[in-house]
């Protein structure tokens, strides 16, 4: 019910170009001229200058972390805006996103290898959910805090999740959604993983572009929690963990 | 993999791609749109060539799969040839199907579509597949993401894989430093005898000064009261009194030897601390320009009291031999296990009988070390697994099974040595090591 009328809204908010929201890129922002140069070298298909800026910016010894949360999020925002405006095809926005996802495959090695934190992620794109990245970016954060992370990919289905993050011991177990489609999958897995005794001790988290919007829907769906960011994730499961329960 | 539909071969094409249009279906504006967009597109190619394949009229499309202009047109297949020869075709298409176009430089382009031959032009028409362009988007999206995943895992396992490594290190050196420290344990009894020698007598010998003290403080204030009350005639009769009453001469030499007993016992101890020291050292030793005389004979001086009370007789036999360049503290552990063993494996001569030789000498590119015991020996099967890490014959809790082990590492490994052992049970062992006497680094 909550999704069918999520759907709609959604529908809505697609279809009327009234208000175009702002550009996620601006100049001044920190690493602005980075994620600008990255951001143009993504729409212009020159995959090769895509990786020469980020190549510079790693050289100019800017921290991965800021790559991350400065240039390579707020892109793959920019470039779901454009698709959203109709101004980038669906070819476009899988070109933009595979030339970052090898960017990530690139920066993931530079990770810190930060004092282990001794906690388990396991980090999935919910099942139909073929947009990746974002639960991508959140185990790498995890990883940077430390974190032992299994990172599953696009559209798993929600028994797989579960049974890995039973196999893998995991504290914390994150599902993205990037449409409000994907919405059901989620209230699926939540449930699935609510009813099964192996995953008691598991916290549940969500995310995604859906959760931004309206932000009691990861209560609605029986979640623990959600996060606007990756970054600000870490520190949601970090809590939580630490509350009792 | 998404099954693959069933591709039009050309043969059994029933219906056009493009339909000729339909004389007053689109006319005016209309028409007229739809041919400009039509000029323009690059997902449909038109062209009319004349028969031997010059151009006489393209849309973008087609002009972009022809490649530049005054080359030869890059339609491979079919071939304009092979088109010329195809005849009329009768109000049908003269090919229907895919047409190749590229060369072996350029990236290659399959559309479907279709040729007609119109009066003495070649009419090509020709699109690109889009349920194929799409299916083909999808399947590589896919793919990526995978080899994404797949290399994220693998980075993941490699710095687990390091991480591993470096505790397991860690473990192995904490591991060897306790395996000294055991060693050193077994002669901790000793060594504690050779300490408390030098420290009583030097006990005694500042006793007996501090009395010495006492008494010549006692004798100089006799002196000056004598000096403050009397005339120079007293002070020098109490000064006659006090060296006879002091023994001023005896004192004299006496504490000249007390103090050099004591300065020599104290060096004892320093030289007993010294090798202790040098023997425990945790840090990675370094590779210098030894003396292995000087190596084994510190050795020796730890070893001494547990020798000694053992009643072990210790014979070295010492050829000449030039330093070598190897890790000094490392082999003076190799040393010390190999004399352990040996006191413990003579052991069952009784006290008076035991005998270890030591044989060095110089064999061409290396040197070649024997510790020879007159003890118990092994038997075969002993002697098979006693560089086995934690194999010992010692009773639980006198050996950690590791001393040989670590011996075989350091000889082997870090110096490319090798160490080997002859038994005859009842008779005894000798263990031979032989060292390069250039460390390959």
């Amino acid at each position: 019910m909550v999704i069918a009328e999520r759907n709609r809204a959604a529908a809505e908010r697609l279809t009327s170009a009234h208000v175009e929201p702002p550009s996620f890129i601006r100049p001044e922002a920190p690493l602005g001229v980075v994620a600008c140069g990255y951001l143009d070298a993504l729409l212009q298909g020159d995959q090769r200058r895509a990786l020469e800026v980020i190549r510079e910016a790693i050289e100019a010894s800017t921290p991965v972390k800021d790559i991350y949360v400065h240039v390579l999020h707020p892109c793959q925002y920019e470039v779901g805006r454009l698709w959203q405006l109709r101004q980038l095809s669906t070819a476009e926005e899988h070109y933009c996103t595979a030339v970052t996802q090898m960017v990530l495959s690139q920066l993931y090695p530079l990770i810190g290898n930060a004092d282990r934190a001794g906690r388990r992620l396991v980090a999935t794109a919910v099942d139909g959910n073929l947009h990746e990245i974002g639960a991508r970016f959140v185990a790498d954060f995890f990883e940077m805090a430390g974190w032992d992370t299994f990172y599953l990919g696009a559209s798993t289905p929600a028994q797989d999740a579960i049974d890995e993050a039973v196999h893998r011991a995991a504290d914390v177990l994150a599902v993205s959604a990037t449409l409000d489609d994907h919405l059901a999958s989620v209230g699926d897995l939540v449930a699935a993983a609510r009813a099964d005794e192996r995953c008691r001790d598991v916290v549940v988290l969500v995310g995604g572009q859906p959760f931004g919007v309206d932000h009691d829907l990861w209560r609605q769906l029986g979640a623990d929690g959600s996060a606007p960011t990756a970054e600000q994730a870490v520190r949601v499961a970090e809590q939580l963990l630490a509350a009792p329960r | 993999m998404v099954p693959r539909e069933p591709r039009s071969t050309g043969d059994n094409e029933e219906r056009p791609l493009v339909a000729p249009p339909a004389r007053g279906q689109l006319g005016g504006q209309a028409a007229e749109l739809a041919g400009a967009f039509l000029m323009d597109s690059t997902a449909l190619a038109v062209g009319v060539f004349s028969p031997d394949g010059a151009l006489r009229f393209a849309n973008l499309g087609m002009r972009r799969l022809l490649g530049p202009a005054g080359e030869p047109a890059r339609l491979v297949n079919p071939s304009f040839p092979q088109l010329a020869a195809a005849g009329h075709g009768r109000g049908a298409p003269i090919h229907r199907g895919i047409l190749h176009f590229g060369d072996l430089r350029s990236i290659a382009h399959s559309l479907r579509g279709e040729v007609w031959r119109l009066g003495d032009e070649l009419l090509i028409l020709g699109e690109f597949d889009v349920v194929e362009l799409e299916r083909v988007v999808v399947e590589v999206s896919a793919l990526n993401s995978r080899i994404s995943s797949l290399q994220r895992r693998l980075v993941t396992e490699q710095k687990a894989l390091k991480r591993s490594l470096a505790r397991l290190r860690a473990t192995q050196s904490m591991l060897v430093h306790s395996e000294k420290m055991n060693a050193l344990g077994k002669l901790a009894a000793g060594v504690a005898h050779e300490i408390n020698n030098p420290l009583a007598f030097v006990r005694s010998n500042v006793h007996t000064l501090g009395e010495a003290l006492g008494r010549l403080c006692a004798a100089y204030e006799a002196l000056e009261e004598a000096a403050l009350r009397g005339g120079p005639g007293d002070v020098t009769g109490v000064a006659e009194a006090l060296r006879d009453d002091t023994d001023l001469a005896f004192l004299r030499e006496d504490a000249g030897d007390l103090v050099k007993g004591t300065l020599g016992g104290l060096a004892r101890v320093q030289k007993i601390v010294a090798d202790l020291r040098t023997f425990a050292r945790l840090d990675q030793a370094e590779v210098e320009q030894s003396d292995l005389r000087e190596n084994l004979e510190t050795t020796l001086a730890i070893a001494g009291p547990a020798l000694k009370s053992g009643g072990v007789e210790v014979l070295v036999e010492w050829a000449d031999l030039p330093k070598v360049r190897c890790k000094p503290a490392e082999l003076s552990q190799v040393f010390l296990n190999l004399l352990i063993n040996a006191v413990q494996a003579v052991e069952c001569r009784g006290r008076g009988n035991g005998r270890v030789v030591i044989r060095a000498r110089d064999d061409g590119p290396q040197v070649a070390l024997d510790f020879e015991d007159n003890g118990a020996g092994m038997t075969d099967d002993v002697r098979g697994r006693i560089f086995d890490p934690f194999f010992t014959t010692k009773p639980v809790g006198q050996g950690t099974g590791l001393g040989l082990t670590i011996s075989h590492k350091i000889i082997v490994d870090q110096h490319g040595g090798t160490i080997s052992v002859r038994s005859t049970p009842g008779a005894g062992s000798t263990f031979t090591i032989t060292l390069p006497k250039e460390l390959e680094r």
